[in-house]
């Protein structure tokens, strides 16, 4: 495992660790008090140093590949994807930060409307913005496996996978329509695009996933097969809030599915440090060559 | 030209010495190790070798690029490429590498699998 996944799956250890610590505390005195503290402060401060190291180990890869290259592009969609996450967390860290410390002290009520505003546009730019930054890097990423012909066929387990989650985006469609007579906000009609391209990134990782069991796990197929990690999390912690709003679940296991969200971002951030590994991994040979000489 | 280039060229009869230059004996040495070499490098990259030449360093660099291709795209990538172990080389694995890696860091592989050779 490179260097740099392993110094990310460690933080998410030591993060969810203490984490469990204030779960366990909420189990045993039904207090969210520590729980609160840790989600609000310390998983916001995870959040944002996940996603500021994804932004940059993609705009690394980027720089790994000449402006004539195919894979170019879709390091860009996916670096501008990252920056979109990173973007959306400081929105949204800064309107949570804002309420949790200094309610009170603010002799502006403007100050609070914009920050709520901002918490929207945070919303709209590391939620659909982001996906359908993504949803264009990897479709760009599918194109040329198809062209190496690293792209395998189908089998009848993904083609019914595959046609679930049409049914489902459909019907997601279906009712978007219906509510969008009754005109909402528009950072609300953005927000519902999150479900079908959800939706989209699920059928790529379906693809992605076939052609990672096609070549095996090389660093290279090991960064596609974590974006397909990071991108069925998402639709768990997705499906999970659904869940919780639904009132499907009890309050111990909705506090227990926002753990979901750090697996989610430590998995994007790992997926650019496996192919920042693949490409630095000659050179770092060469200069191990050259140390032993 | 005047007459004594043309008459080195008659001498010598190398590509050099067709463009009226003239070299001393250890240089032109040196010019026909470096082609030669050359040779050898282009028929590794090619994977064909020519007759006579040592089989081992053919099999050096299909042994070197497979666990490249393993490392960095996947154990079964080298079966996207050939059917045929024997059949793998350089040239034929390079559009793929240069794909997802780059074009810089395929060039830095290449050289890992050529180096001593």
């Amino acid at each position: 495992m490179p260097r740099f996944v392993q110094w990310i799956w460690r933080v998410c250890a030591i993060h969810v660790m203490l984490g469990m610590a204030a779960y366990l505390y909420y189990l045993m005195t039904d207090s969210y008090r520590y729980l609160i503290w840790y989600f609000w402060i310390e998983g916001t401060l995870f959040l944002l140093l996940m996603t500021a190291a994804e932004s940059f180990l993609a705009l690394q890869c980027r720089a790994g590949f000449d402006a004539d290259e195919p894979m170019r592009l879709a390091w860009t969609f996916i670096a501008l994807s990252s920056f979109s996450r990173f973007a959306g967390a400081v929105l949204m860290a800064a309107k949570g930060w804002h309420f949790t410390w200094i309610t009170g002290q603010t002799s502006s009520a403007l100050a609070l409307i914009s920050l709520e505003r901002l918490a929207r546009i945070g919303d709209v730019v590391g939620g659909p913005l982001a996906l359908a930054l993504l949803a264009a890097g990897l479709s760009r990423v599918l194109k040329i496996q198809r062209m190496f012909n690293v792209l395998s066929r189908l089998t009848r387990m993904d083609r019914l996978l595959i046609g679930l989650i049409v049914a489902f985006t459909l019907g997601q469609v279906v009712n978007i329509a219906q509510y969008i007579a009754h005109r909402p906000q528009l950072s609300t009609v953005f927000l519902w695009l999150s479900d079908p391209l959800l939706a989209l990134l699920l059928i790529e990782a379906v693809l992605i996933r076939r052609s990672v069991i096609r070549v095996g796990f090389g660093l290279i197929s090991q960064c596609w097969g974590m974006y397909v990690i990071a991108i069925v999390t998402t639709s768990a912690g997705d499906a999970s809030l659904w869940a919780a709003n639904a009132g499907l679940l009890s309050a111990p296991m909705t506090a227990l599915s926002w753990y979901i969200w750090f697996f989610a971002s430590a998995a994007f951030a790992s997926a650019p440090a496996y192919q920042l590994a693949a490409m630095s991994l000659p050179s770092a040979e060469e200069s191990a060559a050259r140390t032993r000489v | 030209m005047n007459q004594s280039a043309g008459k080195s060229m008659k001498d010598e009869g190398g590509i050099l010495s067709a463009f009226g230059f003239s070299m001393p004996p250890d240089e032109a040495a040196a010019v026909d190790e470096l082609s030669r070499q050359l040779l050898s490098w282009s028929h590794l990259w090619s994977g064909h070798p020519e007759a006579g030449e040592v089989g081992s360093k053919h099999r050096l660099v299909r042994k070197r690029l497979a666990t490249w291709l393993g490392r960095c795209i996947g154990q079964r990538a080298r079966g996207l490429l050939t059917s045929s172990a024997e059949d793998l080389s350089l040239a034929i694995s390079t559009p793929l590498l240069t794909a997802f890696l780059g074009r810089r860091a395929t060039r830095e592989l290449s050289r890992q699998v050529l180096r001593d050779l």
